[in-house]
């Protein structure tokens, strides 16, 4: 009777040891890709920043130049507002969460982007409304691993396989290349639910600002177009500054 | 009356090459009528066959306010097939799911609709067998499709190429795949041709997660009220081709009411010249004792006779000329490329109750028209039409 | 003797007024008939080139070959000095309509003007607004209009009926349009809705909507530019003479080609196409051809057998006249020949009778026409109801030869009876007669 409840116990610890032995390697992996997803988001994303940039469509054909500033507070709320060219100058959009709001001074209305609209370019890029409208910080809505680099790439490298937490997420994989000593991005493809490239995001001319490494460009391709480019040139960037109240209010687009 | 009838047989049948020409005409007139109209018939039958074959069935059962011609709110008025019209003959319905999708011929953007179609239907019939045949095991990573013609011509696609289809899922998670064509079929309603990919229906289900969802479903025939879901009947299915084709109809109308009035002419010709000529034999008709009246209808008899024995003539020549024409059909292959729904050859389609309607009003109007120019022989003074000298 | 023959006509009615009325009948409806089918097939063709794709159509092969995605940015610049060329190089009768085919979404706002609905719209922009514009007599735009009235001012537009229905649209209420511009941009703009159109086709009911050209060329930052010249030809020119126009444009275009206005993109190259290339015109263009031989075979036939009959009587009637005649020494021959000089005669004065009748009934189609719709039932702009017609050539040919010929032939069988028949029995003819 004893004898018994001693071996089951004995194996029941055994097993218990054999299993943490066994997903120990994977769960530190996991942590570590996780671990560092989250520096690089922190590196990019502060509680709030505010950026003066351009944005350059490429359609293959035509160039066009943008110049905007936003603010932004988290991943959650963000304002922006055209400066040039002429036509655009004046448009505004806010984004409170999953919603979003254009404002053009010509039709002087603020118009909800919702439903089908969120899938149509913006601006003619190759970005789409709801590109624009990712409301979660990367560590929070996919699960990273970590894989192999290629030889070709430049060290350090790490390479961060993510996966979607939750099964509604625009993009079901994603996969980026680190630099895992410095936390930043090189390079970002995002995969449709088969595993099919849709989009490159190249992230070039990191430099320091305050405490943060930051890109001065960020190069979105839509790989299923043919020569098709949207640049994103962040030419002066401030972070953690405080934002006037009421920056993110509807009052704020027709003003 | 009999005497009358034998007289006016006797004196038509006498002016030989002339009554026959009249009978013929007549007749002619309405074979010509009756095929104009059953032409007519036959268009507005085989571009509303091909449409019920193709697309419409015996009506659809859809969400209320489902509009094909409003695709960022269908996508999501699907529903989950419903008990009451589950588990029916596979003749008798057919689960169809149509979503949103983008091809990328050339790496260049072409939206389309993705069409879902049951395999095991037999009620709707596209030329899918290539689909049906697909073992799905072997689908890998490519989805097979089917394009029609016009749509493989646009998107400069053909049997054995691929193409990428990106579109989204029920939740809204971007998915993208090969699509290996499989086929490309001619669809005999371009309405369902034109950026339109066929896939399978269990094959859309998988890749949107919208598994026993439909947009539709097709039926031989009303099943009664079901819930949740509307009844659309073919009618309203095809509310504006029937329109087209009831316009077209009234264009019809005009051809034949000027081929009546010139076989009207040929008999109203024979009618003022047999009063002109004949009046020496009027007026020996009334010197002998019969009444203007009488006199009046052996002549309008005599007028009629080509008219009733060219029903005869009609049933001979229109027989002859319709089995001949039933067994060659109107080609119009070609029109299948239009936005008309017909295709193959236009067969006549006769209605009995317009044939009849035809050669009475035909036999009628042939009638009137002998009577109008002998009306004036009841005004006859039988002295001077006995000198010939009545009517100048 | 011809003028002995024409007096004869002239004088003894009995013998002549007939038949002329006959043959003139015959043609006239030979004619009117003829003009009457192709005017409806014209009308069909009409139809579909007023609001979608000319009788001739100069449009930039890019924007073309992607017409599905309604690529803006393919759009042809130069406006004024393409439209000039177009006049100076294109058939004379041509006339030219700059249009923009544009999409957008359009969003409607409640009072307060919060999004209320939105939808995707497609829409055509042409001249609606210059007092000389010959757009809206060609689309006939007052007749289709249920409700309002057509924009006079800019920046007002009309809409299909059913998308009125479906987006809760109000006369006089603004609603805007957000779509892209010429170079992919955003394009945003006020519109008020002035008139609701019922077009006839459900697809365009409730999709459609209509703007003019400057407010297009405004909205969508096009100055100077449209997707589309469409070229009309005035009803007279048959729809089989519209390739050969745009065969000539096309080989003077390596020209324009040659040296293009400096505001054309680097790649554009526009081409011509005629209506026979699009919507697969051709093919119910031989549809109708088809249709059309059954159905003058059928005609043709009926008329000749008419008139041969009435040639026939004719003869008939006079067979007293010949009696007394071949009496009076004149040789059979001689008598035959001079019948059917008459019978010619009169197949001549009938035919140009014929000719004036079904030619104006004709021209009054082509160029008025007759409405055969309920009056007060709209049936729309797409299906039109008025009946037109087309006067052609083709028409007075195959109306006047078998008016002729068959009343000819008529009589001459006719005569010929006279030489089975014995002088007495003819000449007692004409005692009975």
């Amino acid at each position: 009777m004893r004898g018994a409840k001693g071996k089951i116990l004995a194996a029941l610890f055994a097993s218990c040891v054999l299993m943490l032995l066994a997903s120990w390697p994977a769960g530190a992996g996991e942590n570590d890709a996780q671990r560092l997803l989250t520096a690089v988001d922190d590196n990019l994303w502060s509680n709030t920043k505010t950026i003066t940039g351009r944005l350059i469509i490429d359609n293959g054909r035509r160039e066009r130049v943008l110049t905007w500033e936003v603010w932004m507070e988290g991943v959650e709320r963000s304002f922006s507002h055209y400066l040039s060219p002429p036509r655009e100058k004046g448009t505004k959009m806010l984004k409170i969460e999953d919603k979003l709001w254009l404002y053009t001074p010509r039709t002087d209305r603020k118009i909800l982007i919702a439903g089908h609209l969120m899938r149509q370019s913006m601006f003619g890029s190759d970005l789409s409304y709801e590109d624009m409208m990712e409301d979660k910080k990367l560590s929070r809505a996919y699960r990273a691993s970590l894989e192999p680099c290629a030889a070709s790439e430049e060290a350090p490298c790490a390479v961060l396989y993510l996966l979607a937490l939750d099964e509604g997420t625009t993009y079901h994989s994603r996969r980026l290349w680190v630099d895992p000593e410095k936390k930043i991005v090189r390079r970002q493809e995002l995969y449709a639910k088969s595993g099919k490239l849709l989009k490159t995001v190249d992230f070039l001319d990191y430099r320091p600002i305050g405490q943060r490494l930051f890109p001065k460009k960020m190069v979105f391709r839509d790989r299923l177009k043919e020569n098709t480019k949207t640049t994103y040139v962040f030419d002066s960037i401030e972070f953690d500054v405080s934002i006037p109240e009421g920056t993110f209010s509807q009052l704020q687009l027709k003003r | 009356m009999g005497m009358i009838l034998r007289i006016a047989w006797k004196n038509f049948y006498r002016q030989g090459t002339r009554a026959i020409l009249n009978v013929i005409i007549t007749g002619l007139t309405m074979v010509a009528v009756v095929f104009n109209i059953s032409l007519y018939n036959g268009f507005q039958a085989q571009a509303t066959r091909n449409m019920v074959r193709t697309d419409v069935g015996g009506g659809h059962y859809r969400l209320p306010g489902f509009d094909i011609l409003t695709p960022t709110e269908w996508e999501d008025r699907t529903f989950q097939m419903p008990v009451a019209l589950k588990g029916a003959d596979p003749a008798d319905s057919a689960e169809v799911l149509v979503q949103q999708g983008q091809i990328f011929p050339r790496r260049r953007l072409y939206p389309v609709q993705l069409r879902g179609m049951d395999m095991r239907q037999t009620l709707i019939d596209v030329p899918l067998d290539r689909l049906r045949a697909w073992d799905e095991k072997s689908t890998g990573d490519q989805l097979p499709a089917i394009l029609g013609t016009k749509m493989a011509e646009r998107a400069k696609l053909g049997t054995g190429d691929t193409v990428v289809l990106k579109w989204r899922d029920r939740l809204g998670v971007v998915d993208a795949r090969d699509l290996l064509i499989v086929d490309v079929v001619p669809i005999i309603n371009p309405r369902i041709d034109e950026g339109v990919v066929w896939l399978r229906l269990d094959h859309l289900r998988e890749i949107t997660r919208r598994a026993g969802e439909v947009s539709w479903v097709a039926v031989s025939g009303p099943r009664g009220p079901v819930p949740g879901v509307e009844f659309q009947s073919p009618e309203m299915l095809m509310e504006d081709i029937l329109h087209i084709i009831e316009t077209d109809r009234r264009y019809a109308k005009i051809f034949w009411a000027i081929l009546i009035f010139l076989a009207g002419i040929g008999v109203f010709n024979t009618q003022i010249l047999n009063v002109f000529r004949r009046q020496k034999e009027i007026g020996t008709l009334m010197a002998m004792g019969m009444t203007p009246r009488q006199i009046v209808t052996l002549f309008t008899l005599e007028g009629s006779l080509a008219a009733f024995l060219s029903v005869f003539a009609a049933l001979v020549l229109g027989t002859a000329i319709f089995s001949w024409f039933q067994s060659v059909g109107l080609d119009v292959s070609h029109l299948s490329e239009s936005s008309i729904p017909v295709r193959e050859r236009v067969l006549l389609k006769i209605r009995p109750h317009e044939v009849v309607q035809t050669g009475l009003a035909i036999v009628a109007i042939m009638v009137l028209v002998s009577w109008l120019p002998v009306r004036r022989i009841s005004r006859l003074d039988p002295t001077l039409a006995l000198r010939g000298r009545g009517i100048t | 003797m011809i003028r002995w023959i024409y007096l004869g006509i002239i004088r003894d009615k009995t013998r002549s007024l007939f038949p002329f009325l006959v043959v003139s009948a015959g043609v006239s409806l030979m004619i009117f008939f003829l003009g009457f089918m192709d005017g409806i097939f014209a009308g069909m063709v009409d139809i579909t080139a007023n609001l979608d794709t000319g009788h001739v159509r100069f449009v930039n092969r890019p924007f073309y070959e992607e017409e599905y995605l309604n690529p803006m940015d393919r759009a042809l610049a130069g406006q004024k000095e393409t439209g000039q060329w177009l006049k100076e190089n294109a058939d004379r009768r041509v006339s030219w309509s700059p249009r923009i085919r544009w999409g957008a979404i359009m969003d409607v706002p409640d009072p307060q003007g919060e999004t209320l609905h939105q939808t995707p719209v497609v829409g055509m922009a042409m001249d609606l607004l210059s007092a000389d514009s010959p757009e809206l007599a060609r689309l006939k735009l007052a007749d289709s209009l249920l409700a309002g009235r057509l924009p006079e001012a800019s920046h007002e537009l009309l809409v299909g009926y059913q998308l009125a229905q479906t987006l809760e649209l109000e006369l006089g209420r603004p609603v805007t349009l957000l779509g892209q511009s010429f170079d992919g941009g955003l394009a945003a703009d006020n519109y008020t809705v002035v008139g609701f159109v019922k077009f006839g086709v459900s697809a365009m009911d409730k999709k459609m909507a209509l703007i003019d050209l400057a407010d297009a060329q405004e909205t969508f930052y096009m100055e100077d530019m449209v997707t589309d010249w469409l070229g009309y030809l005035p009803a007279e020119v048959g729809y089989m003479d519209y390739p050969e126009i745009q065969s000539r444009l096309q080989e003077r275009l390596a020209g324009l080609l040659a040296r293009p206005p400096a505001e054309w993109a680097a790649d554009d190259e526009p081409m011509v196409l005629s209506i026979l290339d699009q919507r697969n015109f051709s093919s119910l263009v031989r549809t109708f051809e088809a249709v059309k031989k059954i159905v003058i075979g059928i005609f043709l036939f009926l008329m000749t057998l008419v008139l041969w009959n009435a040639g026939l009587l004719n003869g008939i009637h006079r067979y007293g006249e010949m009696g007394l005649r071949l009496a009076m020494g004149e040789t059979h021959r001689a008598l035959v020949f001079r019948l059917g000089l008459e019978a010619f005669l009169i197949g001549v004065l009938g035919s140009l009778a014929g000719c004036l009748i079904g030619g104006a009934i004709v021209y009054y189609l082509q160029e008025v026409g007759i409405n055969m719709g309920d009056a007060f039932a709209k049936t729309g702009l797409m299906l039109s109801d008025v009946t037109r017609g087309r006067l052609s050539l083709e028409g007075f040919v195959m109306g006047i030869v078998p008016g002729m010929t068959a009343s000819v032939l008529g009589n001459l069988i006719a005569s010929l009876a006279i030489f089975k028949r014995s002088e007495a029995n003819l000449f007692r003819e004409l005692e009975a007669g």
